[in-house]
């Protein structure tokens, strides 16, 4: 018997996890970021066996590998043993490590196919330091304690069977007697008779160590015979849990009944395959509509209620019926509907009878009787009870037509009454109708709620809880009446063409409509009626999983809410303008130095070594620039001893005077003070990891002397002026260093050059770049000389030896993965924006469309790309090559057609062709944000393909291009094939 | 009524070790029936489904027995005679619909490839039979399925396309090689279901592998259970599980868990019913050769 205890061993909090799509083709074809746990909270006790399950994709496997931190959550808290163990590092959590096991799926993957059972078993132990006493000894008790033969200690994984093998994986968990065990589908794929028989060993192995387990399974059964307790999950969320027993006897989700129902049995039931829960999907084809009807029913039959409840029909002819908000929109089309089919006597409830409406009746001989009713005046609704005392039908058109009224009026205690009707109204009239209507022998109530109550609309949140609670009641209702003859019934229409829809343009329904398919519903006794095709459509989309599915419905139905829940700092964001902060030198007196930070606040050191011009605009912004990078960049004011503060421009004048002060300024005590500063980076607030440099001009010998004479750990410099003078230091530099050089540099003639390569050549840790054509300061804008492809070259190579040396290391695919998920899935223009630096561009190269600058981009994306891809719009994955501050995706982009896409082909109508085409992509990235796309594609295979290009003639091709692209072997020179005879049979 | 598919004691072994690997196994189809072969892994319920459709492996031989198909012997139709058959007359609904698929390939052309080939339809008729064939397997956007690529489905959707693929061909006998093994439990229940709506509608019998007894409970009308090659128990799927004859077939529905009953102990067939069984196989085996000595 397990010892259970009452004191919780594992507790997730509100766990949430956000990992790339595995699917690449899915949604434009780049893996996007999915959201695969929302939220979860679980706890498991000591000694408690706790079984997870769900069917794939429901996030069971990752929320167990977020419990023993094989994830970290993306948000939440992971609780062990009363450590917050959420953001612990790898040292951190090595003594958690240990008392956290786990048993996997596939134990020929799990275990090392290159060691023998007994290393299997051993290297745990040995890893903690635990191995007492003599190591085979261990070994054949370990494999005794899991029933297997100690020969087996010699044999590789291979070598056994795939229960044998689980049982190692059994072994090998409990070898370090932890205090939790994870099991993810251990026995799946496992005979039945071996599955009992490991199943009975997991759990006689658990209950001896008094651990806790966590069983992850998609087998019911299995979890149903293990474990105490259960959880349910789906689409990454736990839909229930409780104690095995209470969910199997009486499940609460309608989900888990499904589960479980879905369980073939060994034992013949002729009803089993045609039984309910979810089933076929609706079809086209001739069975459509009653697929549609059983799916529906089906999966909306409410959870308690039992099957013999039969349903219950009624016909309006001669009946009495009560409508409240009859003067206007549904109800008033309600009235004219049971009129129209013949009902005896209504009540038109409305707040103020003066007001009634006329309604179109047609000469129908229905009595309409207006009575004053204010569902949320309690006294109202009684009275009306004692008025309308032969009524067998109650429709329930709880209005919220004020709430806009009471939102623009600021009145915040009106709109929520006003909501609060929904819920408290419809359950006040159904209370006091309800003996009414079991007085004259039963009847139905219908409330009409909007299926908007169900879509969390960040708009309109306080409308749809308030809706979501007015559909449990009327679920709550439903169970409690029927056993009275009344049916209640939710109708759920989607948008309907009221004054409360005014301003959502999209696909409305005529009030009368939703009336008749209401009435029709009363009439069959259903139990949720969703007229019209949108509403429909809204129940199935919220029914599917697919998160782009909702956002799409969402974003029809509120065009805001593209943009709406996005916080307003999350658009770009300025850097850190840096200060002045001082530096105490080792020989006493105090220097400056410029510190810019990373937006995050912390980051390796990178000090900037100084021009001749001192710390000037152009060291403050590269400055500014390396802390987008991710760096804390620092710049010391290495003319202090000659005078402080040299801020210099580039004028003639302005070199005259840093020439001068280059004449006198002492080289050596310079490194000292660079030295101090690289002490003072060590302690400085915000650094973490190592220190590097990059200096200009002046700066880059430095550099090269701080490489040989300090412990920096890694040393850039450009166009460095005089290292030839400083070669006797070559042999100290024991870091990387990268120098950068000028092939017209006047400051650094060619026989200086020559002398410095043959000096550092060979040194491996060196690197030497010449730039031919160049001339000194080619990377400085606003300079002489800048040129701007040798200065993207310069820095690519600087950045990747800093960010080899430094880091810090950016996962760019994730980064670029955040971005297309914003842009193609979510398609949220803000977001898209925040992962990006502040002054981003995109061009795509062959029409030249794009966006340069932070507004400017933003416009084109939200205007002009983000919603014009056509529908069937597909990017498909290629090659990814990732660099240090880039990453190249070759990719097939295809479509159809079918509308006019303003970046690629802009002002060419639809043609409705079928286009594939190559489609190469190079992102350029500043620190862990975007700063630049090249797209580039071949436009005129595109237009050949869409018929706007006869390629009669000319040596281009259509969609043979991205055939090619993806296999080779398709024919090449075909459009050079007349020159290409000319070389057949020549010598190769 | 003439059976379908008539198995008479077949037996096969592996060529190197001669370990048998069906021993004298026997079973007849009737037209509509579905036949469902139980066992553990290693039982020989692939091995007979290979045979049927003639791909047995190159390292197993057939040492005795006949298959025969409305009354032809598929053993010795050759690999000529059986390209005819298969997919006109006799067709295969995998395990795993992804390596089934060809990745590359469109689901349209897929469809069509059978059609056109098998049954002699153009390629017009080949794509609106492809297109109705996915409709009635209840998929509801089927030009987008006729477009996509195989990766672009669901699991349950891919064995949907093979299933309609499957039947398309109007063979009159399906072999269904564990078709839900890989897929999740409610849509293990939808794709049941389908392939029983579609063998209604089609007049098709199937031969249903499974390790699973739930599964066979529910969807077979025959059942053989096997043990290393061997049919331990063969009968109507009513009478199997009310009644279970042989010791193995009922130490099998002992060990599987179920969750109606949770206090039931999950028992592994034990050691003694393992033990009988090897004595009964021994001793076909000695029959075995004690009736070809007599023939000798």
């Amino acid at each position: 018997m397990r010892a259970m205890t009452t004191t919780p061993l594992v507790e997730a909090e509100g766990i949430h996890l956000s990992l790339p799509a595995p699917d690449s083709g899915a949604l434009l074809g780049r893996s996007r970021m999915i959201e695969i746990l929302k939220g979860i909270d679980l706890t498991i006790r000591r000694g408690e066996a706790v079984g997870i399950v769900g069917e794939s994709g429901s996030g069971k496997t990752s929320l167990g590998r977020c419990l023993v931190r094989l994830h970290s959550p993306t948000q939440g808290t992971v609780t062990f043993d009363g450590t917050d163990i959420t953001r612990l590092d790898a040292t951190q959590m090595r003594p958690y490590r240990r008392r956290m096991q786990m048993i996997f799926q596939d134990p020929q993957s799990a275990l090392n196919p290159r060691q023998t059972v007994a290393t299997l078993l051993t290297r745990p132990l040995e890893t903690h330091g635990l191995l007492n006493g003599a190591r085979m000894e261990t070994v054949a008790s370990l494999l005794d304690s899991v029933g297997l033969a100690p020969h087996l200690a010699h044999a590789y994984p291979h070598e056994l069977s795939g229960g044998q093998r689980q049982r190692v994986g059994i072994a090998r968990a409990v070898a370090l007697k932890p205090d939790f065990i994870l099991a993810d589908e251990i026995v799946s794929g496992l005979d039945v008779s071996t599955q009992a028989q490991i199943l009975a060993l997991l759990r006689e192995t658990v209950d001896e160590l008094g651990a806790s387990l966590a069983f992850i399974s998609h087998d019911l059964s299995v979890v149903r015979h293990l474990c105490d307790r259960v959880v349910v999950m789906k689409s990454g969320e736990v839909l229930e849990q409780g104690p095995t027993a209470s969910v199997f006897a009486l499940p609460q989700h309608a989900y888990t009944r499904a589960l479980i129902d879905a369980i073939p049995l060994p034992e013949p039931d002729p009803h089993w395959l045609d039984s309910n829960a979810i089933d076929m999907p609706p079809t086209n084809g001739a069975r459509k509509a009653e697929a549609i009807r059983q799916t529906f029913e089906e999966a909306d039959q409410p959870p308690h209620e039992t099957k013999s409840t039969g349903s219950i029909t009624m016909d309006i002819r001669d009946q009495v019926a009560l409508v409240t908000g009859s003067n206007r929109g549904i109800g008033k089309s309600f009235v004219e509907e049971l009129a129209r089919r013949g009902a005896k006597r209504i009540y038109a409830g409305m707040r103020d009878t003066s007001r009634r409406p006329n309604w179109a009746v047609n000469g129908a001989d229905t009595e309409i009787i207006p009575i004053a009713l204010d569902i949320t005046r309690p006294e109202q609704i009684v009275q009306a009870a004692t008025k309308a005392k032969d009524i067998t039908l109650l429709v329930n058109n709880a209005g919220v037509n004020h709430v806009q009224r009471a939102i623009d009026a600021d009145d915040a205690g009106a709109a929520r009454a006003e909501m609060e009707t929904n819920y408290f109204g419809t359950l006040a009239m159904s209370r006091a109708f309800a003996p009414v209507l079991e007085a004259n022998g039963g009847g139905a109530i219908a409330n009409m709620l909007s299926i908007l109550g169900q879509v969390c609309l960040p708009t309109m949140a306080s409308l749809s809880a308030s809706k979501a609670a007015a559909y449990s009641a009327t679920q709550g209702m439903r169970a409690e009446l029927a056993g009275k003859g009344i049916n209640v019934i939710a109708v759920m229409p989607g948008a309907v063409d009221t004054d409360m829809m005014e301003g959502y343009d999209i696909d409305k329904m005529p009030p009368d409509e939703v009336a008749r398919e209401a009435v029709d519903g009363v009439e069959a006794g259903d139990w949720n009626v969703y007229p019209g095709d949108m509403a429909k459509g809204l129940r199935e989309g919220l029914m599917s999983d697919d998160l782009a599915v909702q956002r799409q419905m969402m974003a029809a139905l509120d065009p805001s809410f593209a943009t709406a829940d996005t916080a307003p700092e999350a658009n770009g964001h300025a850097p850190d303008k840096g200060a002045y902060v001082d530096i105490t030198a080792a020989d006493g007196g105090t220097f400056k130095a410029y510190v810019s930070k990373p937006e995050k606040g912390s980051g390796p050191a990178l000090i900037l070594l100084q021009e001749i011009f001192g710390i000037n605009d152009y060291m403050r912004s590269m400055a500014d620039h390396f802390a987008e990078e991710g760096y804390v960049a620092i710049v010391p004011d290495l003319f202090w001893r000659i005078e402080p503060g040299v801020d210099l421009g580039y004028g003639e004048e302005d070199f005259q005077k840093g020439f001068g002060l280059y004449q006198s300024f002492d080289v050596d005590q310079a490194i000292k003070d660079v030295q101090d500063t690289i002490n003072a980076a060590k302690t400085m607030d915000g650094v973490v990891g190592k220190v590097g440099c990059i200096g200009y001009c002046l700066g880059g010998m430095l550099a090269y002397l701080t490489a040989a004479r300090t412990d920096v750990d890694v040393a850039v410099g450009y166009y460095a002026v005089g290292v030839e003078n400083h070669l006797d230091d070559a042999d100290q530099i024991t870091c990387p260093l990268v120098l950068h050089f000028a092939g017209e540099d006047k400051f650094c003639p060619p026989e200086a050059r020559t002398k410095i390569y043959s000096a550092l050549e060979a040194k491996p840790n060196v690197q030497l770049h010449l730039y031919d054509g160049q001339d000194h300061a080619f990377a400085t804008p606003g300079r002489e000389h800048y040129d701007k492809p040798a200065t993207m070259m310069a820095y690519s190579r600087s950045l990747a030896a800093l960010r080899r040396e430094l880091g810090p290391i950016y996962d760019l695919e994730h980064l670029w993965d955040m971005h297309c998920y914003h842009e193609f899935a979510t398609r949220d223009v803000d977001a898209t924006m925040a992962t990006m630096v502040a002054e981003p561009y995109v061009n795509h190269i062959p029409t030249m469309t794009g966006g340069v600058g932070h507004d400017h981009l933003k416009r084109f994306y939200k205007y002009h790309f983000v919603d014009s891809n056509p529908d069937d719009t597909k990017l498909i994955p290629v090659s990814r090559t990732i660099g240090a501050d880039r990453l190249v995706d070759e990719m097939v982009f295809c479509f159809t057609h079918t509308r006019e896409i303003d970046w690629m082909l802009p002002g060419i109508e639809p043609t409705g062709k079928y286009v594939e085409v190559p489609l190469v992509g190079i992102i350029n990235f500043r620190g862990d944000k975007l700063y630049h796309e090249h797209i580039y594609w071949d436009q005129a295979s595109v237009l050949v393909q869409i018929g706007k290009l006869d390629p009669e003639g000319l040596p281009v091709a259509g969609i043979e291009t991205a055939k090619k692209l993806v296999d080779e072997t398709l024919p090449s020179n075909e459009l050079m094939s007349h020159l290409w005879e000319t070389s057949e049979g020549k010598p190769i | 009524m003439s059976a379908l598919l008539d198995i008479r004691s077949l037996s096969a072994q592996l060529k190197s070790t001669d370990q048998p690997v069906l021993r004298d196994v026997s079973l007849t189809l009737q037209p509509r029936e579905v036949h469902g072969l139980v066992g553990e892994s290693g039982a020989g319920k692939t091995t007979i489904a290979k045979a049927i459709l003639g791909i047995l492996p190159q390292a197993i031989a057939v040492t005795g027995g006949e298959v025969l198909f409305e009354g032809q012997d598929l053993l010795k139709l050759g690999r000529h005679g059986m390209r005819a058959l298969l997919g006109r007359e006799i067709a295969l609904i995998p395990q795993d619909p992804l390596t089934a698929l060809n990745p590359s390939r469109r689901i349209a052309s897929q469809i069509m490839d059978g059609l056109i080939a098998k049954r002699g339809l153009s390629r017009r008729e080949a794509r609106d039979r492809a297109l109705s064939l996915l409709q009635e397997v209840y998929i509801n956007d089927p030009e987008r399925v006729m477009r996509a690529f195989p990766h672009q489905l669901s699991g349950g959707m891919r064995q949907r396309v093979l299933i309609a693929s499957a039947f398309g061909l109007e063979p009159r006998l399906i072999i269904a090689d564990e078709p839900t093994t890989a897929l999740d439990v409610t849509v293990q229940k939808q794709i049941l279901r389908l392939i029983r709506i579609m063998q209604d509608v089609h007049n098709t019998a199937i031969v249903f592998v499974t390790h699973d007894l739930g599964v066979v409970a529910q969807i077979c009308d025959r059942v053989s259970v096997l043990y290393a090659g061997k049919v331990v128990e063969q009968s109507e799927v009513t009478v199997l599980f009310r009644d279970p004859q042989h010791a193995y077939t009922r130490a099998l529905i002992a060990a599987n868990p179920r969750y109606d009953d949770p206090n039931a102990s999950l028992v592994p067939v034990s050691d003694t019913v393992v033990r009988d069984l090897h004595a009964d196989l021994d001793g076909t085996a000695s029959r075995g050769s004690a009736v070809s000595e007599t023939v000798s």
